[in-house]
């Protein structure tokens, strides 16, 4: 556990599994954990409990659905999917989370 | 809308919480599960991989969790849990649950049935159109029946900015009753004469037919709008009554409309509407008698009603009509107008006197609930201090102070709101009874129900006594380290010692309210007994009054009609004196009059005029109503028109105007109605003052004139008898009635219930906080008792040990009754001085006594000081007959 590792902000948990979501398709909760730890590589430090909340609360906003499936190793899972709400909310949340961390960069360069 | 699907996700979720649960374990360990299959294709053994696949997973526990948290509503399921808790604990000591269940529905249910008595007649908004701005200008010395002139009236409708809207009106009682003929029998009902923009300015339309127009009110047009009440009575509520005519007063009157119940204006007792301009006495020159420096008093007594412009308040009306009537005063003087205009906000007028008595009996409710749940208070914590074990548990379990509070409170409230449902009924039933009981007839007061409000305010009550009893306790329970130093084994012993303090403290202020609460019922009851023992001045017993008028009430009086009935009356076995006078029992204001002229002393300027009654009596009246002579004689039948004029005057009148003289033979001048102002009148008797204007009011000042002399009307008639009077008077009736069958006879009882009734808003009072205060008693002993006998019980040790050392038990039994007085007295010390500021908010409703009365103060503290004694006599010979060895084993 390296110093370098940040945790997760709050809030971007959502976009990221939405992202995940849209590129993978329809996907388990451990599969998503894992996808998000892999493409963020080693920076981020997630303790993959944490994506239930996130994903009940997106389930609860309607932008997800779950629904029980076999998994190629024959496990029962839950699969999550983007609903049709959800598909159209990742390009907004996209672009604000985008104006966030841009108007972030501004303020960290200004300062120098 | 996400929040609402959020809201609508929660809300399902809720309802199926176990299902979600078994869902999301499953999840869960397949999560686990991939984790660890892809930690074994690693290399990893299983063990290893499944220990690792939970580290990455980071606290399945945490996860469930915060699942929960975004699940559901945390804080609400953490309430419902607390809700369920609490109704266990109650179910679980049944004693405690009754006895804190019925102390406080009593309590909270007479709060609310007195509230709602005063919601229905205080509080309840008038039911007109933006009643909040509307004022009554009337004459400041007489707000009641005084009068203002008709053409300033409409000076002020043309001048004033501060006015919207302005209508005027009659009221005066006396003179705008009409007599109704044409059904069986005549009746005498109360009309008022109002301006045509009266209905639309209170904003309520007719139930049935119209009002009447400016154009028939300019044309003195004889149309009659009904009230609700006559409507039911006279047509049985039938729509024909619209178009049908009315004998009022002996002259024909169409009815045009009927009001709605609501409609009760200018009083509740208001039976017809008619245009002002049709009342006889509309511009009749002879009423309006004025010699340049001497006027009558009995004018046109118009008043009026105004609803004040958006941003205009009482105040600022007021300064515009003192300039209003400056300025009138200076361009056209007339000695008729009053002294002033006064501006008083609709809703003050309605309620008037009653208002202090109904507010001093909601403050003493208030105090009895205060007291009762003091005692709530004192059960709480006694089984606090029980539950102190369960308490420190929980907290060592991990309960923060703060959960554990919220949970005591919710206990509170749940006690509370079972206590509010079950107060509801007794509520219930203290409305029917305060109806019935409640003599004055307030306005409204038929409108008493339990309402929104009325629910509102018993919401509020309930929860504020949870505060009280389950907040007081909680904390008290804290400071004194019951919870914090809780071990086991002395977990009684310890707590109780040191909660004691605040059982002490409570017991106080149960006292102290009781005290209280217990002079204001002394001083009431004291003021009850004095009124009662007032002397009339007149002999009440045996005596009927009857009042006869014939249709026209203003018509010249058919002084035959009179002679016929008295003499008629007198005739009658068993009839000792037969007498008759004008007005007798006349409650309202009584109006400053002055002598034009008085034998040995100087006229009086306006200013100086007091209040005077002038009567004219007929017959025996003196000795019907046994009157006390004092010097001179009473009337004969040789004073008639021809000889010098007589008058009767009585002890007040004499102190006014000739004190320590002889006042028969005085000469003096006055106003009367018979246009001979300038005749002197020669005093030849002088009776004792007779409370006739109320028993409660001193005597003021009293002429009687002859009936032969004066010419007046004499309708009260009265008739003392041998035996029962009520026995007699179906039969004389029957003799009124065949002297003129058309006359009107109303009003027929003995004046002793008269007297009575003048009493009853007295007895009422007096009666409500009486019990109100016995009962804050009873709940104060009972507290003491209990507290003593508990402390007893636990202090059995401690006095076994004192009997070992060799105390007596004489020398035991007075320790416990010492503590009972010691703590009487702090309440009674606090109580006095708590008294003191509540005597003075009932000052108004003494008579006789000062708020600050040593008779009730002593009273009340020996009766405080011997229920104390009382109270403390069971638990001391308990604690005297401790058998030591037993006490000091069996620890």
């Amino acid at each position: 556990m390296g110093e370098d590792r940040s945790d997760v902000l709050q809030g971007t948990l959502d976009l990221m599994v939405l992202k995940t979501l849209e590129t993978m398709g329809p996907q388990h909760g451990y599969g998503i954990a894992r996808r998000i730890e892999q493409v963020s590589g080693d920076s981020l430090r997630l303790n993959q409990g944490t994506i239930y909340p996130a994903l009940l609360r997106l389930q609860q906003r309607g932008w997800i659905k779950a629904e029980w499936g076999v998994s190629e190793s024959n496990r029962r899972a839950k699969y999550y999917s983007l609903s049709r709400i959800g598909r159209k909310r990742i390009e907004q949340e996209a672009r604000n989370w985008e104006r966030i961390a841009e108007t972030m960069a501004r303020f960290l360069t200004a300062s120098i | 809308m996400d929040w609402v699907r959020i809201v609508l996700n929660r809300i399902a979720a809720l309802l199926r919480r176990r299902a979600l649960d078994a869902e999301l374990d499953e999840e869960l360990r397949s999560h686990i599960e991939f984790a660890a299959e892809e930690n074994r294709k690693r290399g990893l053994s299983p063990e290893e991989a499944h220990t690792a696949a939970l580290r990455e997973f980071g606290g399945v526990t945490q996860t469930r969790e915060a699942h929960r948290v975004q699940r559901g509503f945390p804080l609400l399921e953490m309430r419902i849990a607390d809700v369920r808790y609490a109704l266990r604990q109650l179910r679980r000591s049944p004693g405690f649950t009754s006895v804190a269940l019925i102390t406080l529905a009593l309590g909270i249910g007479a709060n609310t049935a007195v509230f709602s008595v005063i919601e229905a007649v205080l509080l309840k908004p008038l039911p007109y159109r933006n009643a909040d701005r509307l004022v009554l200008l009337t004459d400041p010395q007489d707000p009641q029946d005084g009068g203002i002139l008709y053409r300033d009236f409409q000076a002020w409708k043309r001048d004033s900015r501060s006015v919207e809207e302005i209508s005027a009106f009659y009221r005066n009682s006396g003179w705008s009753r009409v007599t109704l003929t044409g059904s069986e029998e005549p009746v005498s009902i109360q009309a008022a004469f109002v301006s045509a923009d009266l209905f639309s300015l209170l904003g309520i339309a007719p139930e049935l037919g119209r009002t009447f127009t400016e154009e028939e009110e300019s044309r003195h047009e004889r149309v009659a709008v009904l009230s609700y009440g006559l409507w039911q009575s006279h047509f049985g509520g039938s729509p024909d009554a619209i178009g049908q005519t009315i004998q009022l007063d002996g002259v024909a009157s169409r009815v045009i409309g009927v009001m709605p119940e609501v409609f009760q204006f200018p009083a509740a007792d208001s039976a017809l509407w008619a245009p002002i301009t049709s009342n006889p006495h509309w511009a009749d020159p002879t009423i309006l008698i004025n010699d340049g420096q001497h006027s009558r008093g009995f004018y046109a007594r118009w008043q009026a009603v105004a609803r004040l412009r958006p941003g205009f308040g009482a105040r600022q009306a007021q300064a515009e009509m003192n300039a209003i009537f400056a300025s009138l005063e200076k361009s056209d003087p007339d000695p008729n107008r009053g002294t002033g205009i006064k501006v008083l906000p609709l809703r003050l007028e309605i309620g008037g006197d009653a208002r202090l008595a109904l507010y001093v009996l909601l403050a003493s409710v208030g105090l009895l609930l205060l007291i009762a749940c003091s005692n709530v208070a004192n059960l709480v914590l006694a089984r606090g201090v029980a539950r102190a074990g369960e308490i420190a548990m929980r907290q060592a379990l991990g309960a923060t102070r703060r959960r554990i509070l919220g949970q005591l409170l919710t206990e509170a409230l749940v006690l509370a709101a079972l206590a509010g449902i079950v107060s509801l009924p007794v509520a219930r039933f203290g409305i029917r009874a305060l109806v019935v009981l409640v003599p004055a007839n307030l306005p409204r007061l038929e409108q008493t129900s339990v309402n929104l409000p009325v629910l509102g305010f018993t919401f509020v009550v309930a929860m504020l006594c949870a505060v009280f009893f389950g907040l007081a306790p909680a904390f008290a329970l804290w400071r004194n380290g019951a919870v914090e130093k809780f071990q086991w084994k002395n977990a009684v012993s310890f707590g109780t010692r040191r909660s004691a303090a605040a059982h002490r403290w409570l017991i106080v202020a149960e006292f102290a309210l009781s005290v209280v609460l217990l002079t204001c019922a002394g001083l009431l009851l004291r003021s009850f007994l004095l009124v009662r023992a007032v002397d009339p001045g007149f002999e009440a017993e045996h005596v009927l009054k009857l009042n006869v008028s014939l249709s026209g009430a203003s018509s010249a009086w058919p002084a035959s009609l009179y002679d016929t009935v008295v003499s008629r009356l007198q005739a009658v076995p068993g009839v000792k004196a037969v007498g008759a006078i004008d007005s007798l029992f006349d409650l309202g204001a009584t109006n400053n009059l002055g002598l034009r002229a008085i034998e040995g002393r100087t006229p009086e300027s306006r200013s100086q005029w007091t209040a005077l009654t002038w009567d004219t009596v007929r017959g025996d009246y003196f000795t019907a109503i046994g009157a006390r002579l004092v010097r001179g004689r009473y009337f004969n039948d040789s004073d008639d028109a021809q000889t010098q004029l007589v008058a009767i005057i009585d002890e007040s009148m004499a102190r006014r105007y000739w004190p320590g003289e002889n006042p028969i033979g005085k000469h003096f001048k006055g106003q009367d109605k018979r246009g001979r102002n300038d005749d002197w009148l020669t005093v030849i008797g002088l009776v004792g003052d007779m409370h006739t204007h109320g028993l409660e009011r001193s005597a003021t000042p009293h002429v009687f004139e002859w009936y032969r002399q004066a010419g007046n009307g004499t309708p009260e008639i009265l008739v003392r008898t041998s035996g029962d009077p009520v026995a007699m008077a179906s039969s004389l009736r029957a003799i009124v009635r065949s002297v003129n069958g058309s006359a009107v006879l109303s009003d027929m009882t003995p004046i002793e219930h008269q007297l009575q009734q003048q009493l009853a808003p007295r007895r009422f009072q007096t009666t409500l906080v009486g019990i109100f205060s016995l009962l804050a008693l009873a709940i104060a002993f009972v507290g003491i008792y209990g507290l003593m006998h508990y402390s007893v019980a636990q202090r059995r040790r401690e006095i076994g040990i004192r009997m070992a050392l060799g105390a007596d038990r004489s020398g035991i039994a007075w320790l416990v009754v010492r503590e009972c007085l010691a703590l009487a007295a702090m309440g009674l010390i606090v109580g006095l001085a708590l008294s003191w500021f509540a005597t003075r908010a009932v000052s108004k409703l003494l008579y006789g006594v000062k708020e600050f009365d040593p008779v009730t103060l002593i009273l009340v503290s020996l009766v405080l000081v011997g229920a104390a004694v009382v109270a403390g006599f069971r638990p001391a010979r308990r604690a005297a007959s401790v058998d030591p060895m037993q006490a000091l084993r069996s620890e």
